[in-house]
């Protein structure tokens, strides 16, 4: 563990990401704790308002505090992509071990069930969900969980497969050992920093289709603060003044960008190829 | 002696798919193809033969990892088809050759030697950690490494590990798959004298799998020689090595780089490759490689008969069915 | 001051080595620091002539053969010393004019024939290859040469197996693939790393065979790495041992087999299960190679070795040349008559002429 988070360390621009991604989530995830003013609260007297004392970054369309939703938003788009990829990654590893660890007729059917899904473009995919179940939070978290499973599943299965051949998984079954416990003891933990790497890389595009679907329209409905929500209400009037659409643009990115480098430095400290064995 | 374990007329046959997907047609590629065999107690029975030979698939068989197509293993008496998975897994267990895959890299080696006691024997955590203590004493580990993670060894100390695992039940019967093959020669002396003092200790019996004769030699009581997955000669150590009446013993012995200069014209040894399991020649399936064969070699497949104390060959040139040059008695 | 650190015994002194091997030392930087995995290696190569290098894993004999290619990748680097061939110090060319060298002048078998090969071209146009890069030869003289080429290293069929894929093949058939593919531009030294050990013993007898025949006929000299000292008593000439990362003994082949000198070549020897000689127990080495951020201060052999005194424990041996031509790394034989010191101290290209 000591070793991982050392190498971890050596990479400069991953920590640096992790360190972003940490104070980004905490400010957000605390922010009813320290922010005393409504996101929803309008002021019609006060739209577009420049940067001030009062509203450090101004304000939007109907007078609302533009870092107040941004908090607030990004409480939503983080814990949407949070709960879509984890419940999404918890079905795709049943079905990645299932099909790799079984192999036979429910490898089939799982790998079949994996390229169709992977066949619709990913946004596509969250689209038809919400289209299907309908707009709101409960149903975005559901169509990212849809959107993430494929890619996991086929992860795991590769990963079952490797893990499989090994000769201590024979010398488990000599011992007549269950299934359910190899794929518990030995399996999971073998495969596991790569399940942990693909979770921090999916994130990030969860945000993305998170704010997409919100951006559209689909996901997370006005005048609920979300940061594809604030992008979308500042369209109208990007040219003029695009402060409300710059900031929460600049937040996804942010995000994104920092996810993905963690995932790169974690990929890197938790492979075992690069163990001093 | 008795035998503790028996193969008899053991058949491990392996579907093959056609390369064209369209035809459903299914072909067998015989692994092991009527094999039988004998291991007393307190006895080491290697098992010789080049890749593909069977002799991986033969071994995995006996600790239950492959089911036959055709025959039986019984265990002291009794076939397996009668015993639990746990009675004969608590007898008989298995050591890898790779000892970087046989362990669980994210287990340690307590962990990973104490795993049968809890699946096989369901013990308590304290009697587990009280005989994987002494297990690892028994193979030359220290207390102090029962900690650690098995990417902290080298190769020669992962075998240890894998050996205590493996002895972890008191098994009657160890199957050693190449156990020492990935060795470095210094390390591989160790092991063997490891695994000697353990049979001494417990009146183990070995099934030892290895390609290099002369380690078999060193260690084994009887040799199995295994071609195309059959046995083509079979006895004591002693009359196989020095006396070999199975063309292709001679030419394996023929073929071992000795480590010494007698200055004598080297032998042409052997040529051509193994032929395909998948479609193994007819009659004796050594006639294609096989500097005496004869017509009678290509249509019928020898039989195995005794032609010493306690040695047993299946060749033509042997049984005196084929009018070959020099038939040995 | 003339040379006197050529190792000849036995052999025309009027010869000039072919490649000439000395203080080569390459280093691997881990945790920050550059650690020496090789170090001073010296050697004369002659023509017809094969050097076995022989030592377990770890010891460095493969880093040696990839030094003398320069196919050393970061964080690996030559650090010192100087390898002649003909002449040229390899390790002052251009990387342009090195690929020159390689697979021209010297070119290299591996162990496992199948990484080596590429799986998406035949075999054909890989051994062709070489001679159209090389020799710039036309489509079809190449060609013509290939199949001569497969048919020296005894392949069946050249014309067929030309048109077949790596996969295809049989081990065997592929390291003869493999051979014929190094050999195709004649080179005048030939580096093989374990070119038997992936093989079957029947399939290795045919292999060392074909070998030893091909380096009676070509007179390209063998550099040959393994770990199997029966291969090396069938097919070397003389026999370099290494022990982390150090020559420990150089000598002919029936010197070092027949009456070693150093400890562990003696152990080595000894801990081998030979045919037909049955004994009850095995001698062992205790313990197990040490790595190289942890050798000992003394002799890198003392903690394992049965003859080591206090000497062995505090002072590094160095390389002694006995007057037979024979070299040892170890203080037994610092007193003996006529030891000359012939390690070098400074792995620098100052002796050159």
């Amino acid at each position: 563990m000591k070793e991982i988070v050392q190498r971890f360390c050596r990479k400069r621009m991953s920590v640096v990401a992790g360190v972003m991604l940490i104070l980004i989530i905490a400010a957000c995830a605390f922010a009813p704790l320290y922010v005393h003013v409504d996101p929803l609260k309008q002021n019609l007297f006060n739209t577009y308002a420049r940067p001030s004392a009062e509203h450090l970054l101004g304000t939007d369309n109907l007078g609302r505090d533009i870092l107040v939703r941004l908090l607030y938003g990004g409480r939503s788009s983080l814990a949407i992509s949070f709960s879509g990829v984890l419940s999404g990654t918890a079905v795709g590893v049943i079905l990645g071990v299932i099909a790799g660890y079984f192999g036979g007729i429910a490898d089939t059917l799982i790998s079949r069930l994996i390229d169709v899904l992977l066949a619709f473009p990913g946004l596509l995919l969250a689209i038809v969900v919400v289209a299907i179940l309908g707009s709101g939070e409960s149903n975005t978290v559901v169509a990212i969980a849809i959107f993430s499973i494929p890619t996991v599943a086929r992860m795991v299965r590769g990963e079952v497969l490797k893990i499989r051949s090994a000769d201590y998984i024979a010398v488990c079954k000599v011992m007549g050992e269950s299934s359910a416990r190899v794929i518990v003891r030995h399996v999971i933990p073998n495969a596991i920093s790569q399940i942990i790497v693909n979770v921090t890389l999916q994130l990030g595009t969860a945000i993305l289709t998170t704010s997409a679907l919100s951006f559209l329209g689909l996901g997370v409905q006005p005048p609920a603060p979300e940061w594809g929500a604030m992008l979308s209400s500042a369209r109208d009037v990007l040219r003029s003044y695009p402060l409300p659409a710059v900031v929460p643009g600049i937040a996804i990115t942010l995000v994104v960008v920092c996810f993905s480098l963690v995932g790169d430095g974690l990929r890197d400290a938790l492979d075992p190829r690069l163990k001093n064995a | 002696m008795t035998s503790l374990l028996s193969v008899k007329n053991l058949k491990v046959y392996y579907p093959v798919k056609a390369a064209n997907r369209l035809s459903s047609r299914v072909s067998w590629l015989k692994a092991v193809d009527d094999v039988s065999l004998e291991v007393a107690e307190n006895e080491t029975v290697g098992i010789v033969g080049e890749s593909g030979c069977g002799k991986s698939t033969l071994g995995k068989a006996v600790v239950g990892l492959i089911k036959p197509t055709e025959g039986s293993i019984e265990f002291d008496g009794r076939s397996y088809a009668e015993m639990s998975t746990k009675e004969r897994a608590r007898n008989i267990q298995i050591i890898f050759q790779d000892p970087y895959s046989s362990l669980d890299p994210r287990m340690t080696v307590g962990e990973s030697i104490e795993e049968p006691l809890a699946v096989i024997e369901g013990m308590s955590r304290a009697e587990r950690r009280r005989r994987g203590l002494e297990l690892m004493e028994e193979v030359g580990l220290r207390p102090d490494q029962y900690n650690r993670y098995p990417h902290e060894f080298s190769g020669g100390q992962r075998q240890r590990i894998g050996i205590a695992r493996a002895l972890a039940t008191n098994p009657k019967i160890v199957v050693c798959d190449e156990a020492v093959s990935a060795l470095d020669v210094s390390i591989q002396a160790q092991i063997l004298n490891l695994i000697d003092d353990l049979q001494r200790r417990h009146h183990l019996s070995f099934v030892f799998i290895s390609h290099n004769l002369s380690v078999v030699e060193h260690i084994c009581d009887k040799v199995a020689v295994m071609y195309l997955g059959h046995i083509v000669e079979y006895g004591d150590v002693e009359s196989i090595f020095e006396n070999p009446q199975h063309p292709y013993t001679k030419a394996l012995l023929e073929a071992i780089p000795q480590i010494k200069f007698d200055d004598v014209e080297p032998v042409r040894g052997l040529e051509g490759d193994v032929p395909s399991a998948l479609d193994p020649p007819s009659g004796c399936c050594f006639h294609t490689r096989c500097p005496f064969a004869t017509e009678c070699c290509s249509a019928a497949r020898p039989q195995t008969v005794q032609v010493g104390p306690s040695h047993w060959c299946a060749c033509h040139l042997v049984t005196g069915d084929a009018a070959g040059e020099g038939t040995p008695v | 001051m003339s040379e006197n650190t050529a190792p000849v015994p036995e052999v025309d002194v009027e010869s000039t080595p072919l490649l000439k091997v000395r203080g080569l030392t390459t280093a691997f930087k881990s945790s920050g620091a550059m650690t020496n995995i090789i170090e001073g290696i010296d050697f004369n190569l002659y023509p017809h002539e094969t050097l076995a290098i022989v030592g377990e894993s770890g010891c460095g004999k493969s880093v040696t053969s990839l030094s003398i290619m320069r196919l050393i990748q970061s964080p690996g680097k030559i650090v010192g010393g100087s390898v002649e061939l003909e002449g040229t110090d390899l390790l002052q060319l251009s990387e342009e004019e090195m690929r020159g060298v390689r697979g021209n002048k010297v070119s290299m078998i591996f162990q496992e024939p199948m990484t080596s090969l590429n799986p998406v071209f035949t075999v054909g146009s890989q051994v062709m290859e070489s001679f159209q890069i090389h020799q710039h030869l036309s489509k079809p003289e190449a060609r013509e040469k290939t199949i001569e080429m497969l048919r020296l290293v005894g392949i069946p069929a050249p014309e067929t197996v030309f048109k077949e894929y790596p996969h295809e093949l049989s081990g065997g058939l592929r390291q003869r693939v493999m051979i014929a593919m190094a050999l195709a531009c004649r080179p005048r030294v030939l580096i093989a790393d374990e070119p038997t050990t992936a093989l079957d013993v029947t399939i290795q007898a045919q292999i060392l065979r074909l070998l030893r025949e091909l380096m009676d006929e070509t007179g390209t000299a063998t550099i040959l790495i393994t770990h199997d000292l029966g291969v090396v008593a069938q097919i070397a000439t003389y026999v370099m041992v290494m022990y982390a990362g150090q020559a420990v003994e150089y000598g002919s082949v029936r010197q070092i087999i027949e009456d070693p000198l150093h400890p562990y070549t003696l152990g080595l020897l000894q801990c081998l299960p030979r045919l037909h000689e049955k004994t009850d127990r095995l001698f062992t080495i205790p313990g197990a190679v040490p790595s190289p951020d942890s050798y000992p201060a003394g002799c890198r052999f003392c903690p394992r070795c049965n003859r080591a005194c206090e000497r062995c424990r505090d002072e590094r041996p160095p390389l002694m040349e006995l007057p037979d031509g024979r070299r040892v790394r170890c203080w037994l034989y610092a007193d003996a008559e006529g030891a000359v010191d012939v390690s070098t101290a400074a792995p620098k290209g100052g002796e050159s002429a």
